[in-house]
């Protein structure tokens, strides 16, 4: 070691003595708090990171790209901020969607995250700010998932809701129903969603709407004025029918007012000609890449059946990966059940068993089969990693599936064996009923 | 922090965090089979991985963080985007036992990109050139760090992360070369780009040239 390094060893050795240690107890619980917090987007950040920067520009151009930047970013906000011509902007964050929910004669203010529940006997009308209408059919049941100023979101999870939308440009108006989404394009429509049968029916009187979900060819459909598509997941069948009778500028009220008409006129639903199939390096690329949605379509392309018996271990558990946060919950399914059975004395093996439980919970809505995957994984790694986690969802998946007795034993399991695991609470609550 | 491990702690802390294990190997993330369960986790999206990827590495990306910005205003924030890169990237390392070299070189990432951002603001102050990082430690006990820092944060970025990990940091020539990706023979020349240039600046500085001059002395 030279004589400058040793002077520059003493110097750093004294600085970081100066510096001391950074975590205090009561630093470290906050950061915890706060991480917790961002990953579960409970502060309403989640997956965003740090603005990114281009890289290394001359000054010249990055002075030139913030002024670019800084002009449009001032006409952005101002554009935001200016109500349009349909707006009627309630009391409130000027700017801000706000919903007023009534019924009968009761009315109040529904923030984002608000559960509505129509009475059996009673509709349950929302007005938005910017006059557009959406009702919920007696005894229908939805959550306000979005509320901002420029995207609203509705989940449907039971009944009927007809929707008569004033559409403004990049505003975004969406209502999801089990699996299925429905992007309104400007339009009157009506979803309707049995969660017991796994049926939707979508009606649109006026405008456009963009149906996406399974079933559909490339997942997704357009549906036009007069349109209705009808989509049985249990049956795994859809049909585009016309809807007669159905005025071009009414709401839909009920569902059975239109005829349907077969074989369906649908001048949308015409397959777009197939893509040149990619070859398997560019598969592998995008699933390395974290490309789920472009992975998902070009192994569909390929095929993904041959794929589940070609692709080697880590691609394969990719490729399931993909699957999973593309949402396509059924080729999830046989890309994992193909990964046990071809690598079934793999690490990943028993947590593709996990996942599996897992995707049927949350995705595919299928409870009964979920608990049997997670009791699978259960009898393979008694002790594994996701074991208190398996355990948990095991007392979720017997209650959704309305085994009671069965997830009463399991809430009793689990409590004995994590007195302060995180599905604590839900055991209790299983038990106390 | 308080080193007597008797020592009640408030009832929020007990709560909230999970005391870290007693073995000091395992306190620092360099236990194979819990890296394993930890990577299981982060690859199925556990509900409780972020939290048991915070309580096992905290320790190791605070300090590190800490060292290379030296105690800075925004450590928090670092630490926090250190943490997100790390979940985000999860699917990509390959073993467990690459868990810890990862969690050390996604750390030097994040404050490389830090760094670059806090210098690309600069440009856009019209005295920036002649004031000192907006950032370091500022107590009157610190005068050596804050010192070191001002001067340290005038140089680019690489030769700033190649200083702060080999003299303050402590670590060796190989360490310092994985911590930042580079080759032993490039880490090595850039070692001694950047303590040539730390010197001439440092020779501006009354504290750090006396400091300096006294220890050739």
């Amino acid at each position: 070691m030279t004589r400058d390094e040793k002077e520059l060893q003493a110097l750093g050795q004294q600085v970081r003595d100066e510096l001391g240690e950074p975590l205090a107890g009561a630093r470290q619980v906050t950061q915890r708090q706060a991480l917790l917090a961002r990953v579960s987007g409970a502060d309403g950040k989640a997956g965003e990171g740090r603005p990114r920067v281009a890289g290394r520009l001359t000054r010249g151009l990055l002075w030139a790209a913030a002024g670019v930047v800084l002009l449009v970013g001032v006409m952005a906000a101002v554009s935001s901020l200016m109500p349009s011509k349909g707006d009627r902007l309630l009391p409130g964050v000027r700017g801000q969607q706000q919903v007023t929910v009534h019924i009968g004669q009761r009315r109040f203010r529904a923030p984002e995250g608000t559960w509505i529940e129509a009475p059996a006997h009673r509709k349950a009308r929302l007005r938005f700010s910017n006059n557009s209408r959406m009702e919920l059919a007696p005894g229908g049941r939805a959550v306000i998932t979005t509320l901002e100023p420029n995207r609203i979101a509705v989940r449907l999870t039971r009944g009927a809701l007809d929707s008569d939308v004033t559409r403004r440009r990049h505003r975004h108006w969406k209502v999801s129903a089990g699996p299925f989404g429905v992007q309104v394009l400007g339009t009157a429509f009506g979803v309707q969603w049995k969660p017991d049968s796994e049926q939707l029916r979508v009606e649109v009187t006026r405008g456009r709407v963009k149906v996406t979900g399974e079933l559909l060819p490339r997942g997704e459909l357009v549906l036009v004025a007069n349109q209705r598509l009808d989509v049985d997941r249990k049956r795994k069948t859809f049909r585009v029918s016309l809807l007669l009778g159905a005025t071009a500028t009414r709401v839909v009220r009920t569902p059975r007012q239109g005829k349907i008409l077969d074989p369906p006129p649908n001048p949308t639903a015409s397959t777009p000609p197939l893509a040149k199939a990619p070859l398997l390096g560019s598969l592998k690329k995008l699933l390395s890449g974290g490309k789920h949605k472009a992975a998902v379509q070009a192994a569909e392309r390929i095929g993904l059946r041959k794929l589940t018996r070609t692709l080697p271990d880590g691609d394969l558990w990719r490729l399931a990966r993909s699957c999973r946060f593309a949402r396509k919950g059924s080729h999830a399914v046989t890309v994992l059940q193909a990964y046990r059975r071809r690598f079934a004395s793999t690490r990943h093996a028993h947590t593709a068993a996990f996942l599996l439980g897992r995707v049927h919970l949350e995705q595919l809505g299928r409870p009964a089969k979920a608990a049997r995957w997670f009791q699978q994984y259960l009898r393979q790694s008694p002790r594994g990693a996701l074991a208190p986690e398996a355990h948990g969802r095991v007392i979720d998946a017997l209650r959704r599936s309305g085994q009671t007795t069965q997830a009463r034993a399991a809430a009793q399991r689990y409590l004995a064996r994590y007195p302060q695991g995180i599905y604590r609470r839900l055991a209790q609550s299983v038990l106390s009923k | 922090m308080s080193t007597d491990p008797k020592a009640p702690q408030p009832l929020a802390e007990v709560l909230a965090f999970r005391p870290p294990p007693a073995e000091a190997e395992s306190y620092l993330g360099d236990d194979p089979a819990a890296n394993a369960e930890l990577l299981d986790n982060l690859l199925a999206g556990a509900s409780e991985a972020a939290g048991a990827l915070y309580d096992r590495f905290a320790p190791r990306v605070n300090g590190l963080v800490w060292r290379l910005l030296g105690a800075d205003g925004d450590h928090d924030d670092v630490v926090q985007q250190v943490f997100l890169a790390i979940l985000q990237s999860a699917e990509r390392i390959r073993s467990p036992e690459a868990l810890p070299a990862w969690i050390t070189q996604v750390t030097v990432n994040t404050v490389r990109k830090e760094i670059r951002r806090r210098q690309r603001w600069r440009w856009f102050q019209a005295e920036a050139a002649a004031q000192p990082t907006d950032h370091g430690p500022d107590g009157e006990d610190q005068l050596l760090a804050r010192r070191f820092y001002q001067v340290l944060g005038r140089m680019t970025p690489d030769d700033q992360l190649a200083l702060s990990l080999r003299y303050v940091e402590g670590l060796t020539l190989p360490e310092v070369a994985a911590a930042c990706g580079y080759s032993l023979a490039t880490a090595k020349r850039r070692l001694v780009r950047a303590r040539t240039r730390f010197e001439k600046r440092a020779q501006r500085d009354f504290v750090l040239a006396a400091k300096l001059e006294g220890w050739r002395r």
